[in-house]
């Protein structure tokens, strides 16, 4: 069409058959644009008429219409949007949290700890006999920024939403007594008759640090006239669960081939442990037996890919990192840092730039 | 003198007496091989051209390398050394230093006298061409036309080779100050189609020491500690101890630097060559970091026979009147006497693609080469390479396999995977990070990880295997001791994996004193401790090495690949890596475009 390069506006005539109908057409350039494309953006005046005229043009010039999400999905496979600017963009669809801080958060944690690494590496191969308090002054800088990874691993936490787990398991096995006591308030409804829950049952909580959604649902092998009904709505609700508890009594009967086949990580354990103990881990909602263990295995659950996930391995990477560099040992530490730093580049989709010494060596004046 | 040439040659000739050089010939020797030396000057082999001084982090454990594949460089060191330091004693184990003062009037001794045992030929002269085809030479022409034949040849030559010398607007033809280069040679390997460039180094000046005021300087002492390079402890080193001095320069000695600036050879376009970041001349300092005036100055001595000091930290390529200006700002130095001055160095080098991991020359049969001409800086670095390239010439001559050494096993294995692959593009030094698994890579278990490596090359040294037979038991012993005694119930081994622990608190659960058993103590106290490490850092160098067993040459263009950013695409059509792990290393390319690189090569193979 003719238009200037860079991201420029003109009022041009629209092609083909379609009379005198203008459109500001503004073009962008590769790299520039939202998905990082090349393309061009047409702003159409007047009637609708008119607009479904162009867009029929424009399919018969080969486009296709966008598809939900398309743009978006678009700028993450061209490596203009991170996986963690993605997170902050759905929580803000969904209303959540404080997203729109999260890659700003992240970006400066990276830059912290890239100049960590930096003096740790410029200390072991440019240092001079050692300046007093300098193990020491390090290792308290790895300790804060292990806090700052700390409040990232909140925040994401609450962009990327609840971790949804759900309890199932044969009737009768303990499952809403876990519910409540995992809740630590009396929500499902308990009696000692099998199938006392019909209903799934979901409520938030607190649990191991988590923010969880957790469902209560009815258990299998009832026999009653809508057993089946409600068996087949509780395998419904673990499909979209991101972890599952399968709990059963002290006879230790698997989860059935439906549950297994999800492919989502699942805890098994034996309830009721007060009545009678079975093999594995031993839980009980009454006597409070067991749930440390469950609110442990469910904070490690979060999906490996996410923010708040790689910014609780940060905050481990760099407490350890902490600890070595007060007690001297800077090879090492150094190790949790690099590691640290390849975990939020990774996040931010940050690719390859100089080594650590490399950037020692713009930054500092080394050489004697 | 050796001027009589053998009509029936050597087996090695190695062009070039320096580091690598003595190393690479001493390597074919251990080889069985008849070997000879060119040199430019035989009185010149084993200089040290820049500072007084073998080791430091990373260049010290690759010392221990050298002496533990066999090689001199360790004893001629242990030999010179006025001072010895472990530096980072206070920065952990794993990445301690040892580094020595030399004397280098015997440090060269040292050298000519490891030659001289071990029968390698000394031939003075410039080698002014190869002999014969690149596939297969035949051997060395000399500059008087003698030829000496070889069934390899290794090249050594350091800065000489197109050798130019800058200082002010002078400028001259030398590979050192006071020798010639080595023209006619660079431009056979020119005529020969061999990839080259220009590097660019320099050196510092030296001041009588006579004419400084010490008292003015700050004094470094040798720290205790009976520290040495080789595990042969065959030298206690001359006995005379030396110190040195530090300060800081101040507002005259920038100025002075500005001031000479205009006449400065960098400034005046005079070198093209790229020189090395990690060892800028002042004037480099003062350019890049204006704001700051204080640099430090280390004043070295030059042994005790020559009374001389050598100024690390301000190596320089003014014009004199700038350098003698810049020494006498210093403290102390105001009727300081220039012995020698500072000047830059210009020489050719083969660009990394030239080499094989073997360090052949690709294009060639049956030449070699190590030191500078690959890339490198430093006496540890074209030590190490020596050996290697010597090693492999005379096995080639031999009809025994070439040896390309490991990442995970050797500094010299990290060193040579570097130069090799996509090459360098300044001098390159070794860092100890540049190592993926330098916990492992210390100067401690040198000896043990490396002695059954050099008597699998053929290389290990009469007598080696009973060394690290001997050391393997008292190993033994001690982690046996290590497993039984408790301290308060808690078991002495595992004592060690506890950051904070001392050797010494170790060595007084086990009732030995830190002196008797201290060095082997203290390298099995860090493998216990490092243990936990060793198993992911074996995994991140064969991560490395998969991703670099990737090939990329299945993919012809980047342009189409709409799994790349538009950024990577235009990175990597530009810089055209020949494996995915070279393309991580691709400014520009994110992770999601190694994903996207894999999802190609994917289509690629299924199509």
């Amino acid at each position: 069409m003719g238009l200037p390069s860079g991201r420029l506006s003109g009022i041009r005539r629209a092609v083909g058959r379609i009379g005198a109908d203008e459109v500001v057409a503004i073009s962008w350039p590769s790299g520039r644009s939202y998905t990082g494309e090349e393309m061009v953006e047409l702003v159409c005046f007047g009637a609708t008429a008119a607009t479904a005229r162009i867009m029929e043009a424009l399919a018969g010039a080969g486009a296709a219409p966008a598809r939900p999400g398309e743009f978006t999905r678009r700028a993450v496979l061209s490596g203009r949007m991170s996986a963690v600017e993605l997170i902050a963009l759905s929580s803000v669809w969904s209303g959540a949290g404080r997203p729109a801080e999260l890659p700003g958060d992240a970006a400066r944690l990276l830059g912290s700890v890239r100049l960590l690494l930096e003096d740790i590496e410029g200390a072991i191969e440019f240092g001079d006999a050692q300046e007093g308090g300098e193990a020491c002054a390090l290792a308290a800088r790895a300790a804060g920024l292990a806090l700052d990874a700390a409040g990232l691993a909140r925040a994401a936490r609450e962009a990327e939403g609840p971790l949804r787990v759900t309890i199932l398991g044969p009737v009768n096995a303990g499952k809403s007594t876990l519910f409540n006591a995992l809740l630590g308030e009396d929500r499902a409804m308990v009696s000692g008759s099998p199938g006392t829950t019909r209903d799934g049952i979901s409520a938030r909580a607190d649990i191991g640090g988590e923010v969880v959604e957790l469902s209560d649902s009815a258990g299998s092998g009832g026999g009653g006239e809508f057993d089946a009904e409600a068996w087949d709505r509780s395998v419904a609700l673990a499909s979209r669960a991101d972890c599952l508890i399968w709990l059963c009594d002290a006879g230790g009967r698997r989860p059935p081939p439906e549950l297994a086949e999800m492919g989502v990580p699942i805890l098994e354990a034996c309830g009721r442990c007060d009545l009678g103990r079975g093999p594995g881990l031993n839980v009980s909602g009454l006597t409070g037996e067991g749930l440390e263990e469950i609110g442990a295995w469910i904070s490690g659950r979060r999906p490996p890919k996410g923010c708040a996930h790689a910014a609780g391995a940060v905050e481990k990477e760099l407490l350890e990192a902490a600890a070595l560099l007060g007690a001297g040992d800077y090879a090492p530490a150094a190790e949790g840092a690099g590691r640290a730093s390849g975990l939020l580049g990774g996040l931010l989709d940050e690719g390859a730039g100089p080594s650590a010494v490399e950037r020692v060596l713009e930054r500092l004046c080394i050489g004697k | 003198m050796h001027r009589e040439i053998g009509a029936a040659g050597y087996d090695v000739v190695v062009v070039g007496g320096g580091h690598a050089g003595i190393e690479a010939a001493l390597a074919a020797r251990r080889m069985g091989c008849s070997v000879a030396i060119v040199a430019l000057r035989v009185s010149g082999i084993g200089a040290m051209s820049c500072n007084p001084a073998i080791g430091g982090v990373a260049k010290g454990t690759l010392v221990r390398e050298i002496d533990s594949l066999g090689g001199a460089m360790g004893e001629s060191a242990d030999a010179s050394s006025i001072q010895f330091r472990m530096l980072n004693r206070s920065r952990g184990p794993a990445v301690w230093g040892p580094r020595a003062q030399s004397d280098p009037s015997l440090y060269a001794r040292a050298s000519a006298e490891a030659l001289a045992r071990a029968g390698v030929e000394l031939v003075e002269g410039e080698a002014a061409s190869l002999e014969g085809p690149s596939e297969l030479l035949r051997g060395v022409v000399l500059a008087g036309g003698a030829t000496l034949k070889a069934g390899a040849v290794v090249l050594a030559t350091g800065t000489f080779l197109h050798g130019r010398l800058h200082r002010g607007l002078e400028s001259w033809r030398g590979g050192r100050a006071g020798d010639a280069s080595s023209d006619m040679l660079w431009d056979d390997i020119v005529a020969r189609g061999f990839h080259v460039e220009l590097f660019k180094t320099g050196t510092s000046p030296r001041i009588h020491a006579g004419s400084v005021d010490t008292s003015a300087l700050e004094i470094q002492r040798e720290e205790g500690g009976d520290y040495r390079f080789s595990v042969r402890r065959r030298h206690d080193g001359p006995g005379t101890r030396m110190p040195c001095f530090s300060t800081v320069t101040g507002p005259g000695t920038r100025k002075a630097a500005l001031e000479g600036m205009r006449e400065s050879p960098l400034l005046a376009g005079r070198i093209s060559g790229r020189g090395p970041r990690y060892c800028p001349s002042f004037e480099d300092k003062v350019t890049r970091f204006p704001d700051r005036e204080a640099h430090p100055v280390i004043f070295e001595p030059m042994g005790a026979g020559s009374r001389c000091l050598y100024l690390n930290g301000l190596s320089t390529s003014l014009p004199r009147a700038a350098q003698e200006a810049m020494v006498r700002s210093l403290p102390g130095c105001a009727g300081a006497v220039v012995a020698s001055w500072g000047y830059a160095v210009e020489y050719g080098i083969l660009s990394g693609e030239e080499l094989e991991g073997t360090l052949r020359c690709r294009r060639t049969g049956n030449l070699f080469a190590a030191g500078q001409v690959c890339g490198t800086s430093g006496y540890e670095e074209a030590g190490a390479l020596g050996l290697l390239a010597g090693r492999n010439a005379a096995a080639l001559v031999k009809g025994r396999p070439a040896v390309i050494p490991q990442r995970g096993e050797s500094y010299l294995g990290v060193m040579v995977g570097d130069l090799t692959g996509r090459g360098v593009r300044e001098p390159y030094r070794l860092f100890s990070s540049r190592a993926e698994n330098r916990l492992h890579l210390r100067a401690d278990n040198a000896f043990a990880r490396l002695s059954g490596t050099a008597a699998a090359w053929g290389v290990a040294r009469d007598g080696d295997a009973e060394l690290a037979e001997t050391a393997e038991r008292r190993r033994k012993r001690l982690l046996g001791a290590l497993r039984e005694a408790r301290v308060q119930g808690t078991r002495a081994i595992d004592l060690c994996r506890r950051p904070g622990t001392t050797i010494g608190e170790i060595a007084g659960c086990l009732g030995l004193t830190e002196d008797g058993e201290g060095e082997l103590l203290f390298s099995v106290v860090c493998d216990e401790r490092y243990r936990g490490y060793e198993e992911r850092a074996a995994r991140r160098v064969s991560e490395r090495n998969a991703l670099d067993g990737v090939s990329l040459s299945g993919l012809v263009s980047y342009e189409g690949l709409a799994e790349l950013s538009w950024e990577a695409r235009e990175a990597l059509e530009r810089e055209k890596p020949a494996t995915l792990g070279q393309a991580t290393k691709v400014p520009g390319v994110r992770p999601s475009d190694i994903d996207g690189l894999l999802v190609a090569l994917a289509r690629g193979c299924s199509t």
